[in-house]
């Protein structure tokens, strides 16, 4: 099937020149090497791309307390010695330091994720790509975990403007913690994470037995896993728990955080999973044809990010893309064979059968109490959006092509196009 | 109130009737024992340090008489006082004496007596001389004096307190269990109180007495409901002891309130422990006579579990609370001896420390004393972590540098961490002060659980009928870190009216492409959407290095073509190896040197980096690691260590990366001169 979806892509050539110091692990620069790669392939002409706006401090301070987004302002290497009892306060120093432009940095892939939310709002796409944003480890007042402003919050907040519910999926190998902190309390927005959990491994959170409070209660879910799941357990886990959630919720639209530190051989991950297994979640998600947003997140180890990014970006534009890189300024990187696809990661996979299964009964168990909850009103705004059941693969294609009758794709379908990069088939091989 | 007088004499009384009833041998070696473990529990734990000693000089003396003398106090192979006290508590806490060697532990008891690794040997020799038949001794005691079952129920009540996990969700699940089962008219009413009691140990972290009393009065009340309906012996009395403990309670509360004195208060918290204690005893005993007298009401023995667990968490809260109020008032008197002292060192009223063998004489709230132990187990922790870090090294896990807390050394942190992580382990250090055993790290829970329905608080006591079982499931993996709540954490949601907000049109983002100026199909190559690298090409030499760049160059000259001023925006000319054209070999061997030198102190870089290159700017900077350097680490790695290949970290390989050695063993010397010509063949071609 070919993309008839309208997809904007946010980059501002200005994300990528950022350094968090010698040895910090996030280097923003995979941003420019993801962009490299999506042009390299051509995907450019199949989507609109956009520079974002720099989020002001005002619309930070949506979420974030003022006096925080104020210091983050304000605090340069150069000055950062004189406000020490601040920068503890705030956290910021080992793992958030303080570089030459961070709040520009904050601006632009906090606006990149605002605007996303806009677009998406004002249905002038329907799937809105920001790689830059997905930093969701940032707290209120603090930040935490490399981020500093937590651009999803924010898109959310705005999406909760033009939708009942908003439904948050997170793949990076760590917990969503800021996200689903920042909105524990309310069944507005419910948060779906899948990260490694135990062994004091990075932030500590994501139990599954975190499920919310308050209003919130049940809206909070999460997957904790072991080290080295491979993907056919991922993508099962995922798949049926994210359809029985969209199901049960009836979100208006849906946040994405594609975090690439699930990959294999991430340098702080420790999952198995391969580009194809990572690609798989998206290529679900965005089946379920809601306003999509689409975010990066964690990522560790550059090149896999670039390619997983770019790759992301091909099946959400419903492009297969070759295995061969094509030439690029950074095809170094990706010596020695130049190939998207990664190797297979070596961590033995932790997560038993039963152990899947328990987590899996877990989160379905507490689904049930939503489905009877008074506190959301699911009547109110009817779904907008076909339910595709993925265990049907004898869903006639024919079929669905009809529900997109608005389109208004960028480029029309019979340029550009071989036979063999028809994508069908791919929506039969789930 | 009268009632609760009596009980303090008693109680009074009963303290000295402890130390001789050591002294005698008596029967009551089990009571002796427990008041060991259940004063362990709260800070009094020194006070019953000196009852420890005490009782050890008498009973080695006993033993002396038919063995050799046995000196004290004890000093260990390299002349260092070794603690009996923590020595004996932390084997009891492993499991005794076979169970630790079993296990393989002595390495760890000595790390916590604070002696170290070296130590172990006379660690595991200084217990059997001294403390493993005392040990013996107070166990063989125990169960030869009490009665099988007593000894069982004892046992539990034990294990429950040693455990820390008794909190108000227990009773709360119990009395629910009980309305629902037997008293389903008055659900709501113990409902009521079950809510208020869980509402006041959510808010009651701040050591709020009065509220833990209100809490512990309102699931009594709940359990009273059914006491009333079901009009028993055991049940009447069994209410009396709880209103008994509720009274003393309520009593050391209000004596606690117009008490400032902070020895005399430590005194009556020791009374009430002790008289808490008795009157659970008094209970049991009460309970299990009963039992014996009506084995055949079934229902009976239901209920005294029930009580059993009800007055049980009442003593808890009642150590819990009395806990934390200590706690923040000998902390505060702490710190402001450790400021005064830090500010005027030469000061003669600090006088001197006294050797650590008497610290014993004196008394435990000691500013210096709890100065000390707080400096222990901040220690004590900071090791805990340095193992946890080393055993993540051994197993080649990777995570984010903010796990390794021991980084982190300066008080600031370690305060934050403190009061935003809701960390076990900050919770542990925050009371480390008081010694507290580390089992005592779960405190009364966070989270209210008011959205429970009552079909699921049914569907929780089926589950939870086992006793046994409700320890498990509080005890089951505490979780690493919980979620922290309040208007702090959480954002802001409004709620939904359905009526959509309209959000700023204003930011859509400025669109770059396709180009808006551009109305006419801008020329696009003829590459295909998605098309990967050729398999072949007409280069001469098609895969080396001069047809590669030619290919790159190539491609980087269409899509400029295709971009236009967007090639620009987009810091397309800043990408590449080509960036390296404009820095001179000598600033290229500077940048190596810097990153090299910097790479261990991450937050000094951009000083040093300004103070190096004055004249460069960040850009540049930033774009010539991101595009040169590393490149050139990569491709070094891809041919040295092709197995090893991670251009990320900054540590590794710096010294070789693009030197004269690395460089020039990969290329051929006619290779180099394409990358440096090659954008200006790419130049002149535009």
């Amino acid at each position: 099937m070919r993309s008839k979806d309208r997809i904007s892509y946010f980059y501002d050539g200005d994300v990528g020149n950022v350094y968090f110091g010698p040895n910090h692990p996030m280097k923003p620069h995979r941003l420019c090497m993801t962009h490299h790669l999506v042009l390299a392939y051509q995907l450019h002409k199949k989507m609109e791309i956009y520079r974002p706006h720099k989020a002001y401090p005002v619309e930070l301070a949506q979420f974030h307390s003022a006096d925080y987004v104020e210091f983050l302002h304000r605090i340069t290497p150069s000055t950062e010695h004189l406000f020490p009892n601040e920068l503890a306060k705030y956290n910021l120093g080992e793992d958030c330091p303080v570089f030459e432009n961070l709040f520009e940095f904050c601006q632009i892939y906090a606006g990149g994720t605002i605007d996303a939310a806009h677009r998406l709002n004002n249905e002038l796409c329907d799937i809105a790509i920001n790689w830059a944003g997905g930093l969701h480890h940032a707290k209120k007042c603090e930040a935490s975990g490399f981020c500093y402003i937590n651009d999803l919050v924010l898109g959310i907040l705005e999406l909760l403007k033009h939708h009942a519910r908003v439904l948050y999926i997170d793949i990076d190998v760590h917990h969503g913690d800021g996200v689903e902190e920042a909105f524990y309390f309310t069944n507005r927005v419910m948060t779906v994470s899948f990260h490694k959990y135990g062994d004091m491994f990075f932030p500590g959170t994501g139990d599954v037995k975190e499920i919310g409070e308050r209003e919130g209660k049940f809206y909070a879910i999460n997957v904790p896993l072991k080290d080295g799941i491979d993907d056919n357990s991922f993508t099962r886990l995922f798949k049926t728990i994210i359809s029985k959630v969209v199901e049960t919720y009836l979100p208006g639209a849906i946040v994405l955080q594609c975090g690439a530190d699930s990959l294999a051989g991430d340098r702080l991950g420790c999952f198995n999973l391969s580009i194809d297994g990572h690609a798989e979640c998206v290529r679900f998600v965005k089946k379920f044809n809601l306003p999509l947003l689409i975010t990066g997140g964690g990522g560790y180890t550059k090149e896999n990010v670039a390619r997983c990014w770019a790759f992301e970006t091909g099946v959400l534009l419903d492009t297969e893309l070759p295995n061969e890189i094509p030439e690029n300024d950074y095809i170094k990187f990706f010596e020695p064979d130049y190939s998207l696809k990664i190797p297979g990661g070596h961590i033995e996979n932790l997560n038993s059968k039963s152990y899947l299964g328990t987590i899996k009964m877990n989160v379905l168990e507490n689904l049930r109490y939503i489905q009877h909850a008074p506190g959301v009103q699911m009547q109110e705004v009817p779904p907008d959006f076909y339910l595709p059941d993925f265990d049907e693969d004898e869903q006639n294609p024919d079929e669905r092509m009809d529900q997109h009758t608005q389109d208004k794709q960028i480029q029309r379908d019979d340029e550009y196009y071989d036979g063999d990069n028809d994508n069908d088939h791919n929506m039969e091989d789930m | 109130m009268e009632g609760w007088s009596n009980l303090r004499d008693e109680s009074g009384l009963r303290e000295v009737k402890i130390i001789q009833d050591c002294e005698r041998k008596k029967e009551a070696a089990s009571d002796h024992d427990f008041s060991l473990v259940e004063c362990g529990f709260d800070e009094c734990k020194n006070r019953l340090r000196g009852l420890f000693n005490d009782v050890l000089v008498n009973f080695l003396r006993e033993r002396s008489v038919n063995k050799c003398i046995r000196p004290l106090p004890v000093l260990c192979a390299n002349d260092e006082l070794v603690d009996l006290f923590k020595l004996f508590w932390v084997v009891r806490k492993l499991g005794g004496y076979d169970s630790t060697s079993r296990k393989n532990l002595w390495g760890f008891v000595a790390e916590e007596c604070g002696l170290g690794f070296g130590a172990v040997a006379s660690v595991k020799l200084i217990y059997v001389k001294y403390l493993n038949e005392l040990d013996h001794w107070l166990w063989q005691g125990y169960s030869d004096s009490i009665e099988d079952r007593f000894a069982k129920n004892l046992d539990e009540l034990v294990d429950e307190l040693r455990k820390g996990s008794a909190d108000l969700m227990e009773v709360q699940r119990k009395v629910e269990k009980e309305d629902v089962k037997r008293v389903k008219s008055k659900f709501d009413k113990s409902r009521n109180a079950t809510d208020r009691s869980k509402r006041s140990v959510h808010y009651s972290s701040g050591a709020n007495i009065n509220e833990v009393h209100d809490s512990s009065e309102g699931c009594v009340d709940g359990g009273e409901k059914f006491y009333l309906d079901s009009d028993n012996d055991l049940v009447s009395s069994a209410k009396q002891v709880i209103q008994k403990v509720i009274k003393e309670v309520n009593g050391f509360s209000k004596e606690k309130t117009c008490d400032d004195d902070n020895k005399t208060c430590s005194q009556n918290e020791n009374d009430v422990s002790l008289s808490a204690e008795k009157v659970i005893e008094k209970a049991i005993i009460n309970l299990h006579d009963i039992k014996v007298d009506t084995p055949e009401q079934g229902f009976d023995v239901q209920s005294s579990g029930n009580v059993m667990l009800s007055t049980r968490n009442a003593v808890d809260k009642v150590v819990d609370s009395r806990k934390r109020k200590r706690e923040s008032s000998s902390l505060s008197a702490m710190l402001s001896w450790v400021k005064n002292t830090a500010k005027h060192p030469d000061d003669l009223s600090i006088g001197r420390l006294p050797e650590c063998s008497k610290w014993k004489h004196h008394g435990n709230q000691e500013p210096w004393f709890l100065a000390l132990l707080a400096r222990e187990a901040r220690l004590i922790k900071r090791d805990a972590n340095l193992k946890v870090e080393s055993s993540f090294q051994q197993k080649k896990l990777r995570m984010h540098p903010s796990m390794y807390e021991e980084d982190v050394l300066n008080h600031q942190s370690v305060e934050k961490s403190r009061c935003s992580q809701r960390l076990p382990v900050a919770k542990c250090q925050s009371c480390s002060c008081c010694n507290l055993p580390p089992h005592c790290k779960i405190a009364v829970p966070q989270k209210t659980e008011q959205g429970y329905s009552a079909k699921e608080s049914l569907l929780l006591n089926v589950e939870d009928s086992d006793r046994n079982k409700i320890d498990h499931i509080s005890m089951d993996d505490p979780p690493e870190r919980e979620v922290c709540v309040g208007p702090e954490f959480q954002a802001e949601v409004p709620e939904w009216t359905g009526v959509i907000v309209e959000s700023d049109p204003k930011w859509l983002g400025k669109q770059m492409w396709p180009p808006e100026d551009v109305k006419d199909e801008p020329v696009f190559g003829l590459d295909r959407i998605g098309k990967g690298r050729p398999n072949a090409c007409d280069c001469p030499f098609p895969g080396n290095v001069e047809c590669i760049r030619f290919h790159i160059a190539e491609k980087r000259l269409k899509l400029k073509r295709e971009l236009g001023l967007l090639f620009y925006k987009w810091r397309f000319d800043h990408m590449g190896e080509e960036v390296s054209l404009s820095w001179t070999a000598e600033h290229e061997r500077k940048f190596k040197d810097m990153i090299r030198l910097n790479s261990a102190s991450t937050n000094k870089f951009w000083s040093n980096a300004f103070r190096i290159f004055p004249s460069t700017t960040r850009d540049k900077l930033v774009s010539y690691y991101f595009n040169v350097f590393l490149v050139r680490r990569r491709s070094y790695q891809n041919r040295v260590t092709p197995k090893d290949v991670d251009s990320d970290d900054d540590e590794r390989e710096c010294g070789l990366i693009g030197d004269s050695f690395g460089y020039k063993a990969i290329y051929v010397p006619e290779s180099r001169l394409p990358i440096c010509f090659e954008n200006k063949q790419c130049a002149e071609l535009d």
